[in-house]
């Protein structure tokens, strides 16, 4: 305390000093003629005056016991809820990558490509199974088969359009 | 000098004929025939349009509705008109797309193809008629009404291209019926020339050619009732309930289906006849 009111002592003050005054010297300067500095305003019985501006907020928060919280059965119950989504969100990260590392190290298959019936060979032919109008007949039967395998009785592309109709105000 | 102007004089003479009659020449080659692809993409665009329209439709009588201005009216009454427009343009091109299809389809007499295409371009007029006539509506009210009478329109339409729609397949199945047919009536010729010449049993050949026939005949009952569900389209039915087009519709096409279906086993046969025919027995 000695060694603050020394110090206080030393210290010039500036809002004393006007230009017209002389400046005393260090050694005539009291004391008491110093206002103290706000932060060594500290609120005293003498100086009921002084309030804080801003309120201090307690730092410490209310503490939790999640022992008491919960019962044990419920906490295991939590802790392999957790466990499982963890795992889940492995899981589910995961597989794809897996999957696709079997797709590509799988050796790609060919599709299976339709291959033509082979027509039946007559093993004991007549004298007409070179005869040229029964050759023609059976190409035009095989030609009118393909048209009729193909062919489409019902169009889907010209059906009604569907169109709003009910206009009223 | 004058020479040179001389020699060049006749370029200059036929110059503008050749840029009159060029243009001409360009835009024949350009101009596509209307067939039913060029036909269909038109009703594809149109459908486009008719939805913008719709939209914008549905937004202005919303606004309408809220506020009830002069000016939200005005603008409903604009776009009520757009969108009417636009529904008579689809229904015209859904009719042109039918028609192309109509006269591009085979194994159709030319009498029945005639019949339809007057009643579809009659359904055009109609429609064509009514868009011109919608500009000149000038209240909410009158657009309503005219609203109404193309729906009205809209349900014998219905009727005559379900009508269509019916009637384009047969032609198809009534090509199939003809060709096998033809190649049975060869077959049978082939056959009894066989038979004549001795140096072959027919007697099974000849056995399937009369299931063939029947097979054959089967297939034409079920083109003649399949004829009579497209009569019912056409006619309305002797119900005074009218019936349900589409569901005729799908029948014809059923019925159809199963007609293909005995025309391909009787070509199956058919097969079987020419193969026996090329066995020694």
């Amino acid at each position: 305390m000695d060694n603050n009111q020394n110090q206080q002592q030393s210290i010039p003050v500036a809002e004393n000093i006007t230009s017209s005054e002389p400046l005393a010297p260090m050694s005539q300067v009291h004391a008491d003629d110093i206002p103290p500095m706000p932060s060594q305003m500290v609120p005293t019985p003498e100086n009921q005056d002084f309030k804080p501006t801003q309120k201090r907020i307690p730092l410490k928060l209310p503490k939790l016991n999640l022992t008491t919280l919960f019962s044990p059965k419920l906490k295991k119950i939590i802790i392999l809820a957790i466990i499982l989504m963890v795992l889940l969100l492995v899981i589910g990260g995961l597989a794809p990558i897996i999957l696709n590392y079997f797709k590509k190290s799988s050796a790609p298959t060919p599709t299976p490509t339709p291959t033509p019936t082979p027509e039946a060979v007559v093993s004991n032919p007549s004298p007409y199974a070179s005869d040229e109008v029964v050759l023609s007949l059976e190409d035009r039967i095989n030609r009118l088969e393909e048209e009729m395998k193909i062919v489409n009785f019902r169009d889907d592309a010209l059906r009604l359009p569907v169109l709003d109709w009910d206009i009223k105000f | 000098m004058i020479k040179r102007i001389l020699n060049i004089l006749p370029v200059f003479f036929f110059l503008p004929f050749l840029i009159i009659s060029f243009p001409k020449t360009a835009r024949a080659q350009e101009e596509p025939i209307l067939n039913f692809e060029r036909a269909y993409q038109d009703y594809i665009y149109t459908q486009n349009l008719y939805k913008q329209a719709r939209g914008e439709f549905l937004l202005a009588q919303s606004q309408y509705t809220q506020a009830q201005t002069l000016a939200s009216r005005t603008k409903l009454i604009e776009k009520t008109i757009i969108f009417l427009e636009k529904r008579d343009d689809v229904v015209i091109t859904y009719l042109t797309s039918l028609r192309t299809r109509l006269s591009e389809a085979k194994g159709l007499s030319r009498v029945d193809q005639e019949n339809i295409f007057a009643r579809l371009d009659s359904e055009v007029t109609w429609f064509q008629n009514h868009k011109t006539s919608i500009k000149t509506q000038g209240t909410l009210s009158d657009l309503e009404n005219k609203s109404e009478d193309a729906k009205d329109q809209f349900t014998k339409t219905s009727q005559l291209a379900y009508e269509t729609l019916a009637t384009i397949p047969t032609g198809q199945t009534s090509l199939f019926r003809s060709s096998i047919s033809g190649i049975l009536s060869e077959i049978k010729a082939k056959t009894e020339e066989i038979r004549l010449n001795g140096d072959h049993n027919t007697a099974i050949a000849e056995r399937w050619i009369l299931e063939t026939e029947s097979k054959i005949t089967a297939s034409l009952d079920k083109e003649i009732a399949a004829q009579n569900l497209i009569h019912i389209i056409q006619t309305g039915g002797e119900d005074r309930r009218k019936p349900n087009f589409e569901s005729l519709y799908i029948s014809v096409v059923e019925t159809l289906q199963e007609s293909n279906q005995l025309l391909r086993e009787a070509n199956a046969f058919l097969r079987e006849i020419i193969r026996e025919l090329k066995t020694k027995q």
